[in-house]
């Protein structure tokens, strides 16, 4: 198992925002979370990215305990996100945000880095590249010296997925990629999203968009109130009547 | 030609341009005071460089460069006078001092979420290094101050003519320009920038905050320290009025005016703030207020500087990708 | 008994501190901005009530009155011309906006009263007497009073009146607030308007006591900050506990030590806090 969460609990104050669960992701797949609004997705996200802490339980990623590691740190384990509301660096241009994902692993050599020294050139050459195979994978190559804000909203969520891609995730969560997307962007998206399974990157997706869903992912876990309470195949998902029971009680699909 | 491009030009050939300055100034000025508000000038680029790499470039504000020039321009006097270590003995002493405080603020400074409690610890920092330096008397004389630090030599050479100075500090502002490119200009700039604009997507692309944090504040501080010394061996006396909060000001207005993250907008904001003053004392108490006035001013409708020089970080990259296609 | 006195003679100060501070919890809470030139609105309040009573004659009651008004119009000025103009550029925009702002009526004042001041005199009695043994000086209980009697009215403003509550609600989550349709550049701009008269009233309680100078914005300015990080930066009760406190340590310390210590001392404790309580006694978080 790639990434295991187990018995994990987040409270705030009196509030838990994710009960005891427990959820195992497998290397090579794509996975999806569901819920409602308010079941805690992005809560899980942030405990397992290490932007919050864990009440109780674990998280464990390719075998190393990554429960009160710091985010930064976690990245470089080569576990990425993105977030549900665009966070792009908006003063850089597209080429830019991708550049610096690129940096991720590498040390901090300071003297090294002042002093360019030939191999630092060389690593800033490789660096370059990589940024510009990443936007030619993206679709975003013909816009690379454009400004960030500038871009339509669809393209400004690719793009942070891109940025994400440079760090050379083993696994990467998408949190709600699709949101706000029309059609086109959405299937564009989905298309990605396989290219990036065939290299070999675990992706784990937050999203409301059944569709995109049922179409994308090898499994599926569902979270209501904080607890998971499905775990399964898109089709065994959407048979199941607690899961319909939590869609219907508080929203339609 | 169109301004995007003289932008390009202008961070291109900045050393070149800023070294032409140099030499064209020294063959036709004559006047020492017009070479002591440039002398004056060049020491402030310096700490407007070092507090845009801390501000400009990485975000964090600083209300207390003035705690750490003062503690280079003292750590310079006192090596002199009471360790008898000349000038550029003087100059590495600083770098190691004002470093050490610059690490020891930033640590726990930059740990702290929400950007007032940095504001309010540089802020209260820079206060009590004034008020230590006033009350400490057996260390600096207070308020009398420390005088008689010797000039700087190399081999037989002193630097004493108001042209020696005018060399000296802008040899030294020259490569803290060039320092600061190479840092402003790499994955270490990149970073900066990326906490700048936000904390928690630089976190999650493996951007360590607490170390680039406190390496901005370091290398702010050390350049701080550096100013500090040319500074005090320049006037050749230090005393604690000279390092007050005003100052602080001075230079945060300095890179906003010239505009943020600006290497040459640095520069152009510590002379404008060295010579605008000078024209305007004809008028007396109305100068500070048509200087207030302008600041206000400039900063609600000229957020890039007075040439736009500001948060433009595409010319920082243009270089790079230009150079990569051809 | 020595301590008592001065714990006393602290309140008064503390007091002082405290309007100002508020003014800074205040704006803070409300939007997230440092209103640097609190100092001078204190400063320029003081001028304008020392003009009256000194100058033109009028009571103290008017003039004070007059000073408020200043203070009001000063607040919501820079609110108006400096802090919304530049909010969106983010906080470095609004300090730096502010200093000047400083500046500006820090010079303005001395190309009207110039830079030596003017002499409040007494408007309370500053011969002590003695209640239960300990000496109290009656201007320094007049202050207190009037201070307390201040805060009290802020406090029922912000909690009895639909006015307050609203800006209260806007303090806590501005989006939820716009939704219900409070105004927010309304609120926004009482929030200056009462931070503008505070400070006036703090400079015109001071006045009597010091020579009114244009550069007594300045110190006040540090010691309220230090206030109201004390407190818990943002929080209005807090901001009137970190004032008292900091007005009485500061008195008790006055007493032992020398003048010049005296203010370091403000700032030693500044630097305690945001180390090991940056939220201060009673902030969030």
């Amino acid at each position: 198992m790639l990434l295991e969460i187990n018995n994990l609990t987040k409270k705030f104050g009196g509030l838990y925002a994710n009960k005891d669960i427990t959820l195992h992701v497998e290397e090579g797949k794509i996975i999806g979370l569901i819920g409602p609004n308010g079941s805690g997705k992005t809560t899980l996200f942030n405990v397992v990215t290490g932007f919050l802490q864990p009440t109780k339980g674990e998280v464990i990623f390719d075998g190393d305990v990554i429960s009160n590691l710091k985010p930064h740190l976690i990245a470089r384990k080569s576990l990425v996100r993105t977030f549900q509301q665009v966070n792009l660096f908006k003063g850089m241009t597209v080429f830019e945000n991708v550049l610096v994902g690129t940096q991720c692993k590498l040390p901090n050599k300071i003297f090294k880095v002042i002093a360019r020294t030939k191999d630092l050139k060389q690593e800033e050459k490789r660096l370059f590249e990589k940024t510009e195979y990443i936007l030619d994978l993206i679709g975003l190559y013909d816009k690379k010296n454009v400004q960030a804000y500038s871009l339509p909203y669809g393209h400004q969520r690719i793009l942070e997925i891109g940025r994400a891609l440079a760090t050379d995730p083993k696994l990467l969560l998408l949190d709600e990629p699709a949101a706000g997307m029309n059609i086109k962007e959405k299937d564009d998206l989905i298309e990605l999203i396989y290219k990036i399974n065939q290299k070999g990157i675990t992706v784990w997706i937050i999203e409301h968009d059944m569709n995109m869903i049922v179409g994308v992912v090898d499994k599926v876990a569902v979270l209501d109130s904080g607890e998971k309470i499905a775990d399964g195949s898109s089709e065994d998902i959407q048979r199941n009547k607690k899961v319909i029971e939590a869609y219907l009680g508080k929203e339609v699909i | 030609m169109s301004s995007e491009k003289v932008k390009v030009y202008l961070d291109k050939y900045f050393l070149i341009i800023m070294a032409l300055f140099v030499i064209i100034i020294s063959l036709f000025i004559k006047n020492s005071y017009f070479y002591h508000i440039l002398i004056l000038g060049g020491i402030y680029s310096i700490l407007a460089i070092g507090l845009n790499i801390l501000t400009g470039y990485c975000g964090q504000i600083n209300l207390g460069i003035a705690g750490f020039y003062a503690i280079g321009a003292y750590a310079g006097a006192l090596g002199n006078l009471r360790l008898g270590l000349n000038f550029w003995w003087c100059i590495l002493f600083a770098i190691v001092i004002t470093g050490i405080f610059g690490f020891l603020i930033g640590f726990p400074a930059l740990k702290v979420k929400g950007g007032v409690y940095l504001v309010l610890v540089t802020f209260g920092f820079a206060q009590i290094v004034q008020v230590v330096l006033f009350q400490w008397i057996s260390l600096t004389r207070g308020p009398m101050g420390l005088v008689g630090i010797e000039s700087p030599q190399i081999g037989t050479f002193t630097f004493f003519l108001p042209q020696h100075w005018f060399y000296l500090i802008y040899a030294f502002t020259i490569l803290v320009v060039f320092i600061a490119g190479r840092i402003v200009d790499s994955r270490i700039g990149r970073s900066f920038i990326a906490i700048r604009e936000s904390d928690s997507a630089a976190q999650s692309i493996g951007i360590s905050l607490t170390f680039y944090k406190v390496l901005a504040m370091v290398i702010t501080s050390v350049f701080a320290g550096i100013a500090g010394v040319l500074y005090a061996f320049y006037m050749s006396v230090v005393s604690p009025d000279a390092f007050d909060f005003n100052l602080s000001v001075l230079v945060l207005m300095m890179i906003v005016i010239g505009g943020l993250s600006s290497i040459p907008g640095c520069i152009l904001g510590a002379l404008a703030m060295v010579i605008i003053p000078e024209f305007l004392r004809k008028y007396g108490q109305f100068q500070m207020v048509l200087y207030a006035l302008g600041i206000i001013l400039i900063v609600t409708y000229l957020p890039n500087g007075i040439l736009g020089l500001g948060i433009s970080i595409r010319q920082l990259f243009a270089k790079f990708i230009n150079s990569d296609k051809h | 008994m020595f301590i008592i006195q001065q714990i006393i003679s602290g309140l008064a100060t503390g007091s002082m501190y405290a309007l100002v501070a508020i003014g800074y919890s205040l704006i803070w809470s409300g939007m997230r901005v440092v209103n640097f030139a609190q100092g001078e609105v204190f400063m320029f309040g003081a001028f304008i009530a020392v003009t009256m009573f000194v100058i033109l004659g009028q009571s103290f009651l008017i003039s004070t009155i007059a000073g408020l008004i200043i203070g009001a119009i000063m607040g919501w000025l820079i609110y108006k011309f400096v802090v919304l103009p530049n909010k969106r550029k983010g906080f470095l925009f609004v300090i730096v906006g502010c200093i000047g702002v400083q500046i500006l009526l820090r010079n303005i004042a001395i190309i009207i009263w110039g830079s030596s001041g003017i002499c409040f005199p007494s408007v309370f009695s500053i011969k002590p007497i003695k209640i239960m043994g300990i000496l109290i000086v009656p201007e320094d209980m007049w202050i207190f009073c009037i201070g307390v009697i201040a805060m009290f009215i802020l406090y029922m403003f912000l909690n009895k009146t639909k006015i307050g509550t609203a800006m209260r609600a806007a303090a806590q989550n501005k989006e939820i607030a716009m939704m219900m349709g409070i105004n927010i550049k309304l609120t926004d701009s009482l929030t200056f308007l009462i931070g503008g008269i505070l400070a006036a009233l703090a400079g015109i309680l001071l006045a009597p006591t010091v020579f009114v100078t244009p550069q007594m914005g300045a110190s006040i300015a540090n010691k309220a900050f230090s206030a109201a990080v004390i407190g818990g930066f943002g929080s209005v009760p807090g901001a009137v506990l970190g004032g008292f406190i900091l007005g009485i340590i500061e008195n008790i310390a006055g007493g032992f030590l020398s003048s010049g210590y005296k203010d370091a001392i403000a700032f030693l404790i500044l630097i305690l806090f945001l180390m090991f309580k940056p939220s201060g006694l009673l902030g969030r978080k």
